[in-house]
């Protein structure tokens, strides 16, 4: 069933088109994730669904119902914000039964909400105190308690977890999406962290400049992008770029670069139009496989730097000049400036139309 | 090339917060040290510390053999950047390295051959005639660098230096910065919160809690062979799981009883040998929990998929097993659904174990 809908969103601040054509449905009950760099319009977006800014053309509806001149209050939307702000005067208690108060609920009901929205994130021993003695991680689960505890449709969330901890981070992402699930409500998470989105969303929206590029589920916007900037903001480490040539031998197409010669002849129909052309060739760092001794059809590389993470390497090498990007296993040792060699998993391979940005494959 | 030694370093601030706490560190001459720790920990104290900017509460400080304790900053050849470097708008790049040297009268033609040097070393010769709001902001970190190592610091402190730069110039300068160590023989601290720097840059690490040391070592063992619960917590991402349990010896088999479930570890029963405790914490890398659709075999726990969290290159999932909820690596090929039950076994040889009073690690 069909939550929310937006109709051809666009924003004009001033000179500047902040959003431009946006139009995508949520469905009831659904965790969907926005996601984008700063600046992106994901904030704009939200502020628009909940009322706060009008859009400069374009239509909103929830639950079917036209909504654009409807105020914010009658909406039955709650949005948590970015840079939250509790009454520094209130205790925890106090500061999430606020929207309950100023809607005059009965006081039996209050107690009973809050306890049980503060049970629901942990935070009952913050209940009796004031926000001045809360962490960054506290306050933020206080606001966050706030925005739940109104009775609302769809709850909109601005980047709620960036004040916590990068280590505590990724333990409220899991109880985030057991929340969600237990209070079986429509949410719309906006992230700048594309892993966050990928971790929790049901469906995705990768939005740049303004401009929606793909709404998909995660498996599908990590492993199918259509647009070159979805392939390269979704994935840590970023997807490498290589500019090659199509060329055609004989009944063979191939993509050549000064090391590199991929027979890409069972993709004809889609490549045919670039023979004699650039084209970009995208590459997880997963899919390029490492190795410290020469192997059959491998190149030859040398290694310029190393990231490690613990688990993992990140090996940093130039191939025609463009600086690529493996992982390596752990167990074996490399040492910056050593030559390896790489070979790439021809079957994983992106192609990517360097004009247009769009992913052919 | 300077030796850095911290004997008994204390540090308590007027108002009685104990920043450091006996801090004991050895860096070697020309090494590069990371002081690691969540904000509090104490790691920019000792980097103040060690500048002259603060005295200690006790303990003392050694460059080589010389006690720098008391000493000035200005008398200790040290040279510190911060996170918010600050240059001078209204010189340019030379101007800027240029500006300590000249201080110090040292003569035209020196300060000249040492900036080219720094400039080629970091790259800048292009924006050595150019004023700062002409720059992008990793060449203002680079000029900023030059203008300190171009001093010849006998040790050169860094305090979270790349945390302005995005995810990129990041990797770039991280790189950078190693190169210049290596070719400089360069004494360096470093300090961070970020782990993957702190693991990728350093020779050792120095992990720090609540102005204590956790553990002082190389990369590799912070990693693998943690001192203690904080520094196999604070290090991995996504964390280390740690489960309670019991040691109980049955017949010739030994286990670790977790109440949901019982881990037999009799395979690995020798290292079990010192551990005077029976209460103690399991610990496993959600990377070393091995998950399997079926029962293949009898060590297999079950257990009941809580969420799937798509990471693109891999899912991590929480798994709970009764009352206990443990995060696993899965790759994307196993496909698993929420509520979804299903068996996993831990790798014994990459299991840690610590001491559920003091949470010192056994193993």
């Amino acid at each position: 069933m069909e939550k929310l809908r937006l109709e051809n969103i666009r924003k004009v601040f001033g000179a500047k088109e902040v959003l431009c054509d946006v139009s995508f449905s949520v469905f009831d009950k659904e965790f969907f994730c926005i996601t984008g760099r700063p600046g992106a319009g994901k904030t704009t977006l939200l502020r628009i669904i909940a009322g706060l800014e009008a859009p400069t053309s374009g239509q909103v509806y929830i639950d079917g119902r036209l909504v654009n001149d409807v105020d914010p209050s009658e909406r039955r939307v709650s949005m948590f914000f970015e840079n939250l702000a509790l009454y520094p005067n209130k205790t925890g208690f106090e500061n999430i039964a606020f929207p309950l108060r100023i809607r005059k609920y009965p006081e039996t009901e209050i107690r009973k909400r809050v306890l049980e929205i503060a049970r629901l994130l942990n935070i009952e021993h913050l209940l009796d105190r004031f926000p001045r003695t809360y962490s960054g991680g506290e306050a933020q689960r206080v606001a966050l308690a706030r925005t739940l505890i109104r009775d609302a449709e769809i709850y909109l969330l601005d980047e709620p977890l960036s004040n916590i901890d990068a280590l505590l981070r990724v333990q409220a992402r899991t109880e985030f999406k057991k929340l969600q699930k237990e209070i079986g409500k429509t949410f719309i998470y906006a992230t700048h962290d594309p892993i966050e989105a990928l971790a929790l969303g049901d469906r995705i929206c990768v939005i740049h400049e303004g401009k929606v590029l793909q709404i998909d589920t995660p498996e599908v916007i990590y492993n199918n992008p259509k647009d070159i900037n979805v392939a390269l903001f979704v994935g840590n480490p970023p997807m490498n770029l290589i500019p090659s040539y199509v060329m055609q031998e004989n009944d063979k197409i191939y993509l050549k670069c000064e090391k590199l010669s991929i027979d890409i002849t069972r993709l004809k129909p889609l490549i045919e139009n670039y023979i004699g052309k650039t084209i970009l060739i995208g590459i997880r760092p997963e899919h390029i496989k490492v190795s410290k001794q020469s192997v059959g059809n491998a190149i030859e590389v040398k290694l310029l730097s190393i990231e490690y993470l613990g688990d993992r390497f990140v090996l940093y090498f130039e191939l025609d000049d463009v600086m690529l990007r493996a992982l390596g296993e752990i167990g074996e040792k490399y040492s910056i400036g050593e030559t390896i060699w790489v070979k790439f998993n021809e079957e994983k391979i992106h192609l990517i139309d360097k004009q247009t940005g769009s992913v052919l494959i | 090339m300077t030796k850095v030694m911290l004997e008994n370093l204390t540090k308590v601030y007027p108002g009685g917060t104990k920043a450091l706490d006996h801090l004991n560190i050895e860096i070697e001459s020309g090494s590069f040290t990371s002081l690691l720790g969540p904000s509090g920990c104490g790691k920019t104290t000792t980097l103040k510390l060690i500048a002259g900017l603060l005295e200690p509460t006790e303990g003392k400080i050694f460059f080589d053999d010389e006690d720098v304790t008391y000493l000035p900053p200005q008398k200790r050849g040290v040279g510190l950047v911060f996170q918010d470097y600050a240059v001078f708008p209204h010189m340019t790049g030379f101007e800027n390295i240029a500006f300590g040297l000249k201080i110090r009268g040292v003569d035209e033609e020196e300060i000249k051959r040492r900036i080219n040097e720094i400039a080629s070393l970091l790259e800048i010769e292009h924006v050595l005639s150019k004023k700062p709001k002409e720059m992008n902001i990793s060449e203002l970190q680079r000029v900023s660098l030059a203008r300190t190592i171009v001093m010849r610091p006998r040790v050169l402190l860094l305090d979270e230096p790349l945390s302005n730069l995005d995810a990129t110039l990041r990797v770039k300068a991280r790189m950078e910065l190693k190169k210049l160590q290596k070719h400089l023989k360069q004494t360096i601290i470093y300090v961070t919160h970020d782990q993957i720097e702190a693991l990728t840059l350093s020779d050792k690490v120095a992990v720090m809690s609540q102005g204590k040391l956790m553990q002082y070592d190389s990369p590799e063992n912070i990693f693998n062979k943690p001192r203690n619960k904080f520094v196999a917590g604070f290090v991995g991402t996504p964390p280390m799981n740690f489960i309670d349990c019991t040691l109980v010896r049955r017949g010739d088999h030994l286990l670790l009883d977790a109440g949901s479930f019982q881990l037999d570890v009799s395979p690995i029963k020798n290292a079990f040998e010192n551990i005077k405790s029976n209460e103690l914490i399991l610990g496993i890398r959600p990377r070393d929990v091995i998950i399997q659709r079926e029962t293949i075999n009898k060590d297999a726990i079950t257990g009941e998929i809580l969420t799937v969290e798509p990471q693109g290159v891999e899912n991590v999932v929480a798994i709970k097993i009764g009352e206990i909820i443990i995060k696993a690596i899965a790759p994307t090929a196993l496909t698993i659904k929420d509520s979804q039950k299903i068996c996993f076994k831990f790798d014994l040889h990459k299991i840690h174990i610590f001491d559920r009073k003091s949470g010192e690690a056994y193993l």
